[in-house]
């Protein structure tokens, strides 16, 4: 686990600097007194006098020796308490200085620790994972913390949850709103043509109509083919098979057949890309076509490579996209043409992503429209 | 193994106390010149305990009462082990200031007159019999201090506390 110097360390810190100099001073001046006391029985000269006295006396000899014999047991007893003393005091402080920091380490880890783990848990929140609840444990303010934490985390986990249930019903009611409407443009055609056809069948007008009917059913139903495919290419989970080209040929091979529809101008450097070769065409495509659209035929369109940072920028002089649609642009459905679904540019997005590219939009209302992407770091062929 | 691991947890302890909170060291007590020789049956030992006895020892000693230091020797072979403890017991006569020291190992009486030899005398350690052991032999030598009773209330001290707990041993091997 990583260290890092905050409240706790602070505390448990000062905490031993503190108890630990309490208890030596403690213990100096609890020395000092009885280094006081020491001096003061080792001041007293008896020894001297007595022997002096009893030399002159004989008599009393064995009474001094006895005198002096209890005289220095006193001392020794003295002494010795007072060694006792010096040993145990340190040996009860250490234990004391353990216990007590141990304890302490304890309280301070038990109240540190839900910290911590809330800590962590508000982050896996802040990344978008509610379902998380944490053991109420500790103090009751902790606990009270803890419960408090839990709830909120149940309750944004139900929030969460019923935005999803909101956005996916919206989504769903959008989607229909738009299939039917897609799928009704062909069918009024078809029904028509058909209620045509009923209609002069066995007239002389029959033979005349007949064609003009058929091919509005035939291409109707390719619209409705059309449309079936792309959503299928959009629900699809696309495979990637990158590999290196040179973006500029590559362009200009994908845009050959549109040079007849617009103008399209090349700037800037090539460059060589590692991309798959499918998805670059979609990608490129389906911006062109939006751009063309967007424009019209009458305005040339500019393609700027930029080899320094990889990108490659397709603009546009339309009437570019009001700032509100800007964010739209790229989410499934949203469309502002008549004839649209809405999946192109969030195909585009997909694509781009899989491929570890970047896509950005730039757009100024009547002046134009930018589609700048960014592709990632060529990787470094080792063996070449 | 749980009263040796214990034992020197205490010492440990004690050691730690001393430094962090006194300038009391108290002696550190170890053996020196420690020599032995295995010749046909004839073993001896020599052996000098050395910071052992410092002036904070001295008023101990000199209380008056009988003081043993003990010494425990242990002769062991691959097949036999022989235990033997030896006293060097110490008397101090107060008025005449002289101190008797008896050695056991030794079976000799010593009595001095100062302290520093003194000291000597009852730091030497030397030991000469015959013991009937195979070789190899592995002797060790640990010395300790008693507990004692001094004073009118007859109050027990430990003695090892001048020690700080820590027997001085040596093994030859």
């Amino acid at each position: 686990m990583k260290f890092r110097f905050g409240f706790r360390t602070l505390v448990i810190m000062t905490y031993i600097i503190l108890f630990t100099a309490g208890l030596v001073l403690l213990y100096q001046y609890q020395e000092s007194k009885r280094q006081n006391l020491e001096e003061e029985i080792s001041s007293l000269q008896l020894q001297e006098f007595m022997s002096g006295l009893c030399t002159d006396h004989p008599r009393y000899t064995d009474s001094a020796r006895d005198l002096l014999q209890s005289l220095n047991e006193i001392k020794a007893t003295i002494e010795v308490g007072n060694r006792q003393t010096a040993i145990y005091s340190g040996f009860y402080l250490v234990l004391m200085l353990v216990t007590s920091l141990t304890l302490f380490l304890w309280a301070i880890y038990s109240l540190t620790s839900p910290l911590s783990k809330m800590s962590e848990a508000a982050r896996k929140i802040g990344k978008g994972n509610f379902d998380i609840s944490l053991k109420e444990s500790g103090t009751w303010e902790l606990k009270e913390a803890l419960r408090s934490f839990n709830l909120m985390s149940l309750q944004l986990n139900e929030t969460q949850k019923k935005l999803l249930e909101a956005e996916k019903l919206s989504i769903w009611k959008q989607f229909s709103r738009m299939l039917a409407h897609e799928i009704k443009n062909p069918l009024t055609p078809i029904r028509l043509s058909m209620e045509r056809l009923q209609e002069k069948e066995g007239t002389a007008d029959f033979d005349r109509i007949y064609p003009k009917c058929i091919r509005i059913i035939s291409e109707e139903v390719d619209n409705l083919q059309n449309l079936a495919s792309n959503f299928s290419r959009f629900a699809k989970d696309e495979p990637v098979t990158q590999s290196r080209f040179s973006i500029k040929n590559k362009l200009e091979q994908i845009l050959c057949s549109y040079e007849d529809r617009v103008e399209i101008i090349f700037e800037g450097d090539d460059f060589e890309i590692e991309f798959d070769n499918l998805h670059f065409y979609q990608i490129t495509t389906n911006i062109v076509q939006n751009a063309i659209d967007a424009a019209g035929a009458d305005k040339p369109l500019t393609i700027k490579l930029n080899p320094n940072d990889r990108s490659y920028i397709i603009s546009d002089q339309g009437i570019g996209i009001e700032p509100e649609d800007l964010k739209k642009i790229f989410e499934p459905y949203f469309t502002k043409k008549k004839k649209g679904i809405g999946l192109g540019l969030a195909l585009v997005k997909k694509l781009v992503n899989i491929n570890n590219a970047e896509i950005e939009v730039i757009s100024k209302e009547n002046h134009g429209t930018e589609f700048i992407i960014k592709f990632a770091a060529q990787k470094h062929n080792m063996g070449a | 193994m749980f009263s040796g691991f214990l034992e020197k947890a205490v010492t440990a302890t004690i050691s730690l106390g001393m430094m962090m909170f006194s300038s009391y060291q108290g002696n550190t007590p170890s053996f020196i010149e420690f020599g032995s020789t295995h010749r046909g049956n004839r073993i001896t030992v020599q052996a000098t305990l050395n910071n052992a006895f410092n002036d904070d020892f001295r008023q101990i000693l000199q209380s008056g009462q009988e003081i043993c230091i003990n010494f425990h020797l242990e002769l062991r072979s691959e097949m036999t082990t022989e235990i033997l403890d030896f006293e060097h017991i110490v008397l101090f006569d107060p008025l005449m200031e002289t101190w008797t020291l008896t050695c056991e190992e030794k079976d000799k009486e010593y009595t001095i007159e100062s302290w520093p030899e003194f000291v000597n005398a009852a730091s030497e350690f030397n030991y000469a019999a015959e013991h009937y052991l195979e070789s190899p032999l592995e002797i060790t030598l640990e010395a300790s201090l008693p507990v004692i009773h001094l004073g009118q209330n007859n109050k027990e001290f430990n003695l090892m506390i001048f020690w700080n707990f820590r027997k001085p041993v040596m093994t030859s091997g």
